[in-house]
């Protein structure tokens, strides 16, 4: 599969370039959102909704938007679009809108999401960089979703709510405080290492050239950095 | 300086753009959300006063200004109890509860209609201030770990038996307005 298919720019999101277990990016709502399937569901479907809207109008618009003052640009478009989706939640899936509390207006300042613009949307046509939202979406709706399988199931027995029997009368309630999230977030990490073999993105192929504080670093430091790592 | 003017004229169109889209998104969904919340409360009404039969809702014009600030409508029973509903700020923005006050001055109950709290604490903190009066309401815990969330929820509830205290030695002032 050719590095830049449209297939493979949909299928990165999901394994090999999945932003919460290869990238490391969105640690803070999957760490938060995660003791329940259904609260890491709707985080997900809101996130992913939200990062299609961006990447499709990023992408549109970055021929407009000046270089110098892009960061802002992305954030009142992104942040526009967390407001929309709140309010929508709001008005027609009330209990979901109580469970995500303000959570979903920190999808705002969700790392994948700035990321992806400045990474991929910034630079790339309507179409891919939409093709990027879907599978970057998917691939974080995935990760919250076996998160929250590992932390519900054992944390409280149960699944999207419903009693597991005999795993109900051995709940390990460590699994769903933070300490047991950081732990299940590990081991994921470790068995997705595992599962691409080495195949996923290195981590100095998206290090300082995709950086979003690039334009901000001292270039001599991030010079010296890359020459180490290259070593 | 021509760079200038491009970065402020494109960061303004884009704000404004997004403006317009956010108002067309609160017109569509402001009217759902506002139906939702009368919904709530009218179910509510019955759980913080489950003796309660009949409730009419007081015109809040003629005593505004007396009372706490975080109430916003009141509700007054047929027997001489009210249920308030309160809007305060927690940990995260607002969040809106329901306080019923029997005529005896003690809470009949008190139930969270909508908030964006983290924890989930406000869903059940009102049981445990359930019979308190303005001089026992104190002696109930907040909670730990969520303590903001709970503070916040027992100012409220305080500020609720306050305004019984004022409401019931006014009379029956405001009543069928």
């Amino acid at each position: 599969m050719k590095k830049n298919s449209n297939l493979s720019i949909l299928l990165k999101g999901i394994l090999l370039e999945n932003p919460v277990f290869v990238l490391i990016l969105g640690t803070c709502p999957t760490l938060a959102t995660t003791t329940t399937v259904i609260g890491a569901l709707g985080m997900g479907l809101a996130a992913a909704a939200v990062l299609i809207c961006s990447n499709v109008v990023i992408s549109l618009l970055r021929k407009v938007i000046p270089d110098t003052a892009r960061i802002p640009c992305y954030i009142v478009i992104i942040a526009g679009f967390v407001t929309l989706v709140q309010m929508f939640m709001h008005a027609y899936l009330p209990d979901m809108y109580d469970l995500l509390g303000v959570y979903l207006a920190l999808i705002t300042v969700n790392c994948i999401i700035l990321g992806r613009a400045e990474m991929f949307a910034g630079k790339n046509t309507v179409g891919k960089s939409a093709l990027d939202g879907i599978g970057m979406g998917l691939g974080f709706t995935i990760a919250l979703l076996a998160m929250a399988t590992v932390r519900e199931v054992l944390g409280s027995g149960s699944f999207a709510g419903f009693d597991i029997p005999f795993m109900v009368n051995y709940k390990i309630e460590f699994f769903i405080k933070p300490p047991g999230g950081l732990l299940a977030y590990g081991l994921l990490i470790a068995l997705v290492n595992k599962l691409t073999n080495g195949k996923a993105i290195k981590k100095k192929e998206f290090s300082c050239e995709g950086c979003p504080s690039k334009a901000l670093c001292n270039p001599t430091l991030c010079a010296d950095f890359k020459a180490k790592e290259d070593n | 300086m021509k760079n200038y003017i491009k970065t402020v004229v494109a960061l303004s169109l884009i704000c404004a753009v997004i403006a317009v889209l956010l108002a067309v998104g609160n017109a569509v969904t402001a009217p759902i959300i506002k139906e939702k919340e009368n919904e709530a409360v009218n179910q509510s009404l019955k759980v913080v006063m489950p003796e309660g039969e009949d409730f009419k809702q007081l015109d809040f014009a003629d005593f505004d200004a007396l009372l706490p600030a975080s109430i916003t409508e009141i509700y007054k029973e047929v027997s001489g109890g009210y249920v308030f509903k309160l809007s305060t700020a927690g940990y995260a923005s607002n969040f809106i509860i329901m306080c019923g006050v029997g005529n005896d001055g003690k809470v009949t109950g008190a139930t969270c209609i909508s908030s964006a709290e983290t924890l989930g604490y406000e869903h059940t903190y009102g049981e445990k201030l359930v019979g308190t009066d303005i001089t026992t309401i104190n002696s109930v815990d907040t909670m730990s770990g969520a303590t903001k969330t709970t503070g916040a929820y027992k100012d409220a509830i305080k500020n609720a038996l306050e305004a019984f205290r004022m409401l019931s030695s006014d009379g029956a002032e405001g009543e069928g307005a």
